[in-house]
Formats: structure tokens, C-alpha cells, sequence
């Protein structure tokens, strides 16, 4: 059980932590509750309930807080059965409650009965949002009840029950949007990882037939070319080459098949080359396609030969940024600056200033490419090289954005409801404070509404302060003229709440300095009503627990979800690395293959040395010819026109074909012009040229063959065909 | 006086196969080998024209090596080995004579390098045809015929083929090709920013590329 990451993979690491924070909020919330019902609550002339059902509440309550404790090391599955347990020993506490009474009844029912905030927890790690809200409901609705039925139905009881009401609200909400947006951040990383790999794949398929081409034509094509010459070549010579030219290519796969080099790590190396210092600014970048990095790379490089050369002994340095811009998506840059001498930009012509043509000319073919040279005399030379990013992929999970809002709003009609029925009961137990209490009540119900209405999602201190004194205002106002108890206090969870409502807001400095604020209000104002320590800390508690819980929530689930999302940016770029090589290899190997049944053997026999025959020669100008159709002949190296054009340069025929269509034609299209190109150049004696053309143009096709050019009339051609 | 030509190539054997080449050559004198532009602007200029391969190893950028060649007080003929479109464009965007495949029959790049030492241009089908495909000529001002021009070259045909099937002479022909050149030179400039922005908005499918009619 040392890797619970293994137990169930098809949990994802977002969502198992969200439920290991609830988990352990849950046992949390079950230690205040015990706390507080120990030392303050316990009355020793109550009438003792059965030991079996006493047995039961605390089998809740232990249960609770061991699977809290145990969450970390616990697999998913065997948390969830915990927190369901737990939850269960909590019903049954409700539904068992009416045999445990003792026969000469109670005075009231017990606190705890109805502090369902703990069991909503559990009920969120166990079974979700829906178990959740009902295990609330459940617990205030049997509150009201009992409280009826067994006595304790005053305005404490009442107030006590709708106070646990609204925590559990909370609760609910605040935790189902943490187990969302973890298994949100799963999700993401699920789909980015499988697309990144998709797309890394592609890219290590096309690096590693790029490397495949160049290996091809820098080594094979001037072999086949030189073999089929009929120039005074020293044979020793070219047997050499040939024989260098053939196990480059069966190396292939090992030698070319690199991983992915990151751009940070190329530019670190490029800058240690140059001795120059190197800095990295902002985010992950990740693989960039391979032009784009080689262009920044080359850039870079003759800038730092640059400032070498006309800064000998500058400080220089290389930095490179990743700028996240939502509006125009992600820019990478590159800046490199030396303390040299500079120079005067103007006194330079444009077309003999190397830095502009290598450095501005390389930038301007990648996509969003751009560089710029800013120099002075004296004031060292900067040069700053950009391009769009691509390919950075900012991980982000919002969760449930909807479930959120109508939690809120549950929340919130919750929060109305209850309040408005404490300021009734209130008014009601004392006579003659109704406007007090409706006054305080106003207030409260002014400063959240005025809260709600904040369009930004962080308030700003121009929000903040107002609702701030409003809060602390009707605060005070209420601790001196009401009577102080844990009924007639009521208000304290009231104005708590608002608190809460910040936190949400994200501002949960905001949250934990009202806190600290209430705390020190209801102190002062009890202290000086001359209340017990037992009462004044009743009153406190339910406040303190309510922003406390919410405030320590939301910020261990930030925390925590950065994590996540960095583990997850790992295993993308992992995904990425792994399916780059493994696509590079196994197309190189393709190639390799390829080359092995036809070109390896003709460069062996050539590297075995002796003069060729005039048909040796034909045939290694033939197979050049083939080679350099791959870089250039497009759709035109297909049958019927591939065989078709070998014979003819075994022939001696010079052939070249081009494919400049630009992939406009479909396939249907070609291969009419394939059998019409393979017809004319058949009859080649010296020199033919077949040529698709550019889109737009009257024909399709063309060929030239000693002379004589004909053009393919394509649509008519086929329509005629038809 | 026989012209001295320079080969810039990473292959020995090739520039020792040029060598022979341009020694039995009539008017040519062969000149050094360099593998790289680098290595060859080092010393005082001694040769009139240099075959400069188009991909060279070590990284440069044909352009940039033309420019640096032209720099040095040399002409510049390219030599390919396949026809990278990209690396042609941008090797005739700087100032050269023309783009020659390597594996032409040996009369044709004799015939290559002998009119590149007179100075005079040398259109190939490689060249034309990477040219005809750029986008950025689809905007400039180049008239019907000379589009015509470029297009018929681009499909291989040589100027007295292109002449007799246009019914026009041979000079008319190489007059058309040299105003090509020269205004595919002009784009080419960094000077010429508003182009340039074009040319990358093409070239980065932002802006459509104009249609010809």
C-alpha cells in the first residue's frame, strides 16, 4: 500500500486528494464538536443514556476521525468505505435516537445529535454532493423534531439547529467544489496528455524523416551522383565515401533517433558555449517544432558570435521568457544583451549588417516570428528574438462551474431563510428587541447581498471596506443592545458568514482578519455583560469553526491543486518524450529498412572500389534520380510514372520531376497526369521534365521532353474519361 | 584570361570532380576549395566566381553565404544536390547567377559555369521552378508574358524553346528572365519591410495568397 497511486488508476490524482482533505476535515470538525461537548456541555445531572447508544455516537465520532487520520496511506476505495461507515453510524445515531431515551425522559436533546457538519464531509468523500445535502438535511430535520417530541424546542435549541443547518450548507458546497475541480484537473491532464503525445508523435515522425532526407542528401545523393560521373575520381576516394555514406545510414536509428531537445536546454548550452550567463523567465515550455526552435537557436547563436566579436570581453547574457497572454496566446522570448561599446544602427547600411539579415531574416519565417536589434554607442547592444509558443500547455480546472453556482445559490437561500428565522425566534424569545434584531439582521443581509453584487471576482478594497464596517458596525451594535447567549447571539454566524463568502472570493486574509475580529468583538461585549468562559466560548466557537474551516478548506485545495497540476504537467511532457522517440524510431527504422533493400547495396558495391560498367553508372544515376524524387517529386513518384522514369534514366535520359501543386490536387487527379506523364517521357531520349503546377493555373500538368512541351488539361481530360 | 572559379563544398570528392571539370574547361581556371564561406573569405579574394553548395553543414544560410560571397567581390553560381524549393528561394533572393543541379550531364554544367564566368545569367528549371511557386512573386508586378516566361522555364524547357513556342527571339526571352531575376532580388531585400510582412503573412496563412486571373 506504499503507492495508493497504483491501487485504482482509473482515480485520478486530483480528485483522490480532494477527498483526503474532506476526509481529514471531517475528523477535524468531529474533534471541535467533542472538544466543545466535553468541557462546556456536559451536564453531570442529565440522565444517562444506554450504554449501547452511547457506544454508537462515539463509534461515529471515532470512526470519523480515523478515517481522517488514516486518509493519506488509505486506498480510494477503502476511503470511501470508511466515510460511508461513518456516515451510516451517523443516521443510525438520528433514526436509534427515540429507543435511547431514557424512560423519565430528558431535560433537552443533545447538541451533537444535530451537528451534521462532520457527517457532510464524510458523506462527500463517500458518496457525493447529493448524500451530502441529505445527511444536512436529515440532521436538522430530526433536530427539529427530537426537539419537539423530547423537549429543547427554545429559541438555543432552534437557533443551534439552524446554525449547524447553515455550516452543513457550506460544507457541501465548499467540498463538492474541491472534489470537482480535482477530478476537472484529472480530466484535463487525461486529454491534454493523450493529445500532446498524438502530437509529439507526429512531430518525432517528421524530425526523424527530416534527419532521415538531410542524412540522405548529404551523404548518399553526392555519392550516387560522383559513382555515376564518368569524371577522373580517384576510385580509393569514392569507394571511401561510399563506404562512409552506407553505415551512416544502417547507424541511423541509434544515432538519430535523439530525444527531443527542450528549447531551455539547447539555449542553456548554446550560452555556456559562448561563456555568456543564462536566465529563465515564466512558465513550461515544452517541445517546440523543430524550424521554429532552430531558428531561435541559429538567431541566438550569431547574435552571441556578434557580441563576441564587437564586444570582446562584454558581460553578456541570454534570457529566455515565456509570456502566458490570453488575448494572443503565448509568446517565447529570447533577449541577449551584452555591456559592450554598442554601436550607431544608422551608420550601418542595411544590406551589409550581418546581424539584420541572419538574425531578422532567420525570425521572420517562424510563425509569429519577430527580432529586433537595439544598440547605441555605449550603451552595449540588446537583441530580442520572438515567437508564438505553441505549444505550452497551462494545465487549469475551474471544476463544475455550474454545480458551483447553484450550490451557491443553495447556499445563499439557506443563509436568507435561517437568518431571518433566528431574528424572528429572537424577537420573539425577548420581548420588545424585534427592531433591534431585524435591524441587525438588515445589516447582515446588506453587507452579503453587496458582496454578491462585486463584479470582479476579488472584491477590491473598495468593495472590501464598506462591507467590512458594515459587518463590524452591526456587530458591535447588536453585542451591546441584545442580550448575550448562544440564542440571542445569534447574529455572530450571521455576519461570520459573510466572511465565509470572502474566502470564496478568494480573499482569505480578508476571511481570517473578520474572523479574528468577531472573535475579539464577542469577547470584549461578553466579558463586559459579565458572561461565563463556558457561555462566551458556546457563542464563539460556531464562528470561529464556520471561517476557520472554510478559510484552511479552500486554501490546503489551491494548494494542493497546483500540485496536482505540476505532477500532471510531468506526466504530459513524459507522455510527449516517450511517444517522440518512440515514433522517431520506429519511421527512421522504416527508412533504414527502405534504404537497406535499395540504396546500401549499391554504396557497398561501390565502397568495394573498381571502375563501374557504363550500366553501373546507369544505374546509380537512376537511383539518384529516385532519391532526389523523394525530396522533390511529391504525388509524382507513384506508379505507373516511377517505373516508367527508371527505365528512362537507365537509359541515360536526364528525368526531373516537381510537384508544385501544393497538395492541391486529390488523388482522383493524379492519376490521370501520372499515365499521360508516363506515356510522353516513354519515348525520352535526352532530357524530360514532368511538372505538376501551381493551383490556379489553366493546366494541371506539364512535361517537356526534348524540347517539346505539352500540357494536361485536367477537368477536361477527366470528364472526358467519364 | 581565364576566369578563376572556387567551389565552397563540405564534399571533397565533389570539388575534385569540379576541379576537373573547370581545369579541362576552355576559359576557367580552377581556383581553391573551401568547405565553408567562412573558410573561404578568410584570404584575399582569388577567384571570380564561386559554386557555392546550397546546404551546406554547417548551419549557414544560403542567402546569408551569397551575400557574404558577393561581399567578397565574387560572383556566385549555386550548386544543388536535390532542390530544397526553400533553400533555392532563398539562395536567389540574394544576387546569384543561377541554380544548378549537381547530377546535370557534365556538357550542361560545363556550359553552366562557362556563361557564370562571363557574368551572364544561368536560368535553370530548378530555379524558375522554385521561384514560380513563391508566393511572394504572385504579388509583384511582373507582366502576363513574363509570367509566361517563368512558367514555361519552370516546365523545363531552355530560352530558344521558349522563344520559338512563344514566337518571340531568344534575346526578348533572356531580357524577360533577367527582369525576373532582378525584381525577385528587390523583394528579397530586408529593406523592403512591407513586402517582407506580406510575404511572412503568406507564408504563415494569414493573408490569402492573391490569384492570378
Amino acid at each position: 500500500m506504499a503507492e495508493p497511486a497504483q491501487d485504482r488508476p482509473r482515480i485520478g490524482a486530483g480528485e483522490r486528494s480532494a477527498r483526503q482533505i474532506l476526509a481529514a476535515a471531517a475528523a477535524l470538525l468531529i474533534v471541535v464538536v467533542l472538544a466543545v461537548h466535553i468541557a462546556m456541555v456536559t451536564r453531570p445531572d442529565q440522565p444517562s443514556f444506554p450504554l449501547w447508544a452511547l457506544a454508537l455516537g462515539w463509534l461515529a465520532a471515532v470512526f470519523t476521525i480515523a478515517t481522517g487520520v488514516a486518509a493519506r496511506w488509505l486506498p480510494d476505495a477503502a476511503l470511501r468505505t470508511a466515510a460511508l461507515i461513518a456516515v451510516a453510524a451517523y443516521g443510525l445515531t438520528l433514526i436509534t435516537f427515540p429507543f435511547a431515551v431514557p424512560d423519565q425522559g430528558i431535560d433537552r436533546i443533545p447538541w451533537t445529535l444535530t451537528a451534521s457538519g462532520a457527517a457532510a464531509a464524510a458523506a462527500l468523500v463517500g458518496g457525493g454532493r447529493r448524500l451530502a445535502w441529505l445527511t444536512v438535511l436529515a440532521g436538522t430535520t430530526a433536530g427539529f423534531g427530537f426537539r419537539a417530541v423530547y423537549g429543547g424546542l427554545d429559541l438555543t435549541g432552534v437557533v443551534n439547529d439552524l446554525q449547524a443547518l447553515l455550516t452543513g450548507a457550506v460544507i457541501c458546497v465548499i467540498g463538492g467544489h474541491i472534489i470537482s475541480v480535482g477530478r476537472g484537473l484529472d480530466a484535463a491532464a487525461a486529454s491534454i496528455s493523450a493529445a500532446a503525445a498524438r502530437e509529439s508523435a507526429e512531430r518525432g515522425r517528421l524530425a526523424a524523416r527530416t534527419r532521415a532526407a538531410a542524412l540522405v542528401h548529404d551523404e548518399v545523393l553526392a555519392t550516387l551522383n560522383l559513382a555515376a560521373s564518368d569524371l577522373p575520381i580517384p576510385r580509393d576516394r569514392l569507394a571511401e565515401q561510399a563506404g562512409r555514406a552506407a553505415s551512416a545510414l544502417s547507424r541511423m536509428v541509434d544515432e538519430q533517433a535523439e530525444e527531443p531537445v527542450l528549447l531551455r536546454r539547447a539555449l542553456a548550452e548554446e550560452a555556456r558555449r559562448h561563456g555568456a550567463a543564462f536566465a529563465v523567465l515564466g512558465g513550461p515550455v515544452t517541445v517546440l517544432p523543430a524550424a521554429t526552435q532552430e531558428a531561435l537557436l541559429g538567431a541566438t547563436r550569431q547574435a552571441l558570435l556578434n557580441s563576441r566579436q564587437h564586444a570582446p570581453g562584454a558581460n553578456v547574457e541570454v534570457t529566455l521568457e515565456i509570456r502566458h497572454q490570453e488575448a494572443t496566446g503565448s509568446a517565447i522570448l529570447v533577449r541577449i544583451a551584452d555591456d559592450g561599446p554598442g554601436f550607431d544602427l544608422d551608420g550601418i547600411a542595411d544590406d551589409r549588417l550581418g546581424i539584420r539579415q541572419s538574425i531578422v531574416g532567420r525570425m521572420s519565417r517562424v510563425n509569429g516570428g519577430a527580432a529586433e536589434v537595439c544598440s547605441q554607442p555605449g550603451g552595449g547592444t540588446e537583441v530580442m528574438l520572438r515567437c508564438a509558443a505553441e505549444l505550452v500547455r497551462v494545465l487549469d480546472s475551474s471544476g463544475d462551474r455550474r454545480a458551483l453556482r447553484s450550490g451557491l445559490g443553495a447556499v445563499a437561500v439557506v443563509y436568507v431563510l435561517t437568518q431571518t428565522a433566528c431574528a424572528v425566534l429572537a424577537s420573539l424569545a425577548v420581548a420588545g428587541t424585534w427592531p433591534l434584531n431585524l435591524a441587525v439582521l438588515a445589516t447582515a443581509l446588506l453587507a452579503a447581498e453587496i458582496l454578491r453584487r462585486t463584479p470582479s471576482r476579488r472584491p477590491g478594497p473598495g468593495r472590501t471596506a464598506p462591507v467590512v464596517a458594515l459587518v463590524l458596525g452591526g456587530l458591535v451594535a447588536g453585542a451591546l443592545t441584545l442580550p448575550f447567549g448562544y440564542g440571542t447571539t445569534w447574529f455572530s454566524v450571521a455576519f461570520a458568514f459573510v466572511f465565509v463568502a470572502f474566502a470564496l472570493r478568494g480573499r482569505i486574509g480578508v476571511a481570517v482578519t473578520g474572523g479574528a475580529m468577531i472573535v475579539a468583538v464577542l469577547v470584549v461585549t461578553g466579558l463586559a455583560a459579565g458572561v461565563s468562559a463556558g457561555e462566551l466560548v458556546q457563542v464563539t466557537v460556531r464562528p470561529v469553526v464556520l471561517i476557520t474551516l472554510a478559510a484552511a478548506l479552500l486554501m490546503v485545495a489551491e494548494r494542493l491543486h497546483r500540485r496536482i497540476a505540476a505532477l500532471h504537467h510531468e506526466a504530459v511532457d513524459q507522455a510527449e518524450r516517450r511517444s517522440w522517440t518512440l515514433a522517431a524510431r520506429s519511421e527512421l527504422a522504416i527508412r533504414v529498412a527502405e534504404l537497406g533493400r535499395t540504396v546500401v547495396p549499391l554504396l557497398e558495391r561501390i565502397a568495394a572500389g573498381g571502375d563501374p560498367t557504363p550500366a553501373e553508372r546507369r544505374e546509380y544515376a537512376s537511383w539518384e534520380g529516385e532519391l532526389r524524387d523523394s525530396l522533390r517529386a511529391g504525388s509524382l513518384a507513384r506508379d505507373p510514372l516511377v517505373g516508367v522514369v527508371a527505365a528512362a534514366r537507365d537509359r541515360g535520359v536526364d528525368v526531373v520531376l516537381l510537384d508544385d501543386s501544393g497538395g492541391s490536387l486529390a488523388d482522383a487527379q493524379v492519376e490521370p497526369v501520372l499515365r499521360w506523364m508516363a506515356d510522353a517521357i516513354a519515348g525520352a531520349r535526352e532530357r524530360a521534365v514532368g511538372r505538376l503546377l501551381p493551383a490556379g493555373r489553366e493546366a494541371v500538368a506539364g512535361v517537356t521532353v526534348d524540347g517539346q512541351h505539352t500540357e494536361f488539361q485536367g477537368a477536361a481530360n477527366i470528364v472526358q474519361g467519364e | 584570361m581565364a576566369a578563376r572559379v572556387a567551389i565552397v563544398d563540405d564534399h571533397q570528392l565533389v570539388a575534385l570532380a569540379v576541379q576537373s571539370v573547370v581545369d579541362g574547361a576552355e576559359g576557367l581556371s580552377f581556383a581553391r576549395h573551401a568547405a565553408t564561406v567562412d573558410e573561404l573569405v578568410r584570404r584575399m579574394r582569388d577567384a571570380d566566381l564561386v559554386l557555392l553548395d546550397l546546404s551546406l553543414r554547417d548551419g549557414s544560410e544560403p542567402g546569408e553565404n551569397v551575400r557574404r560571397l558577393r561581399a567578397w567581390g565574387a560572383d556566385v553560381l549555386v550548386l544543388t544536390s536535390g532542390e530544397d524549393p526553400f533553400l533555392v528561394r532563398s539562395a536567389s533572393r540574394a544576387e546569384v547567377l543561377g541554380i544548378v543541379r549537381k547530377s546535370v550531364p557534365q556538357q550542361v554544367l560545363v556550359a553552366a559555369i562557362q556563361a557564370a564566368a562571363r557574368g551572364e545569367l544561368v536560368p535553370t528549371t530548378e530555379w524558375a521552378s522554385a521561384l514560380d511557386t513563391d508566393p511572394l512573386l504572385n504579388g509583384a508586378p511582373l507582366s502576363a508574358r513574363e509570367r509566361e516566361v517563368l512558367g514555361l522555364y519552370a516546365s523545363g524547357l531552355v530560352a530558344r524553346e521558349v522563344a520559338t513556342r512563344l514566337f518571340i527571339s531568344e534575346n526578348t526571352v533572356n531580357d524577360h528572365l533577367r527582369r525576373i531575376r532582378s525584381l525577385y532580388h528587390r523583394l528579397g531585400r530586408p529593406a523592403a519591410t512591407k513586402v517582407e510582412l506580406y510575404q511572412r503573412g503568406i507564408e504563415d496563412g494569414y493573408v490569402p495568397a492573391p490569384r492570378r486571373g
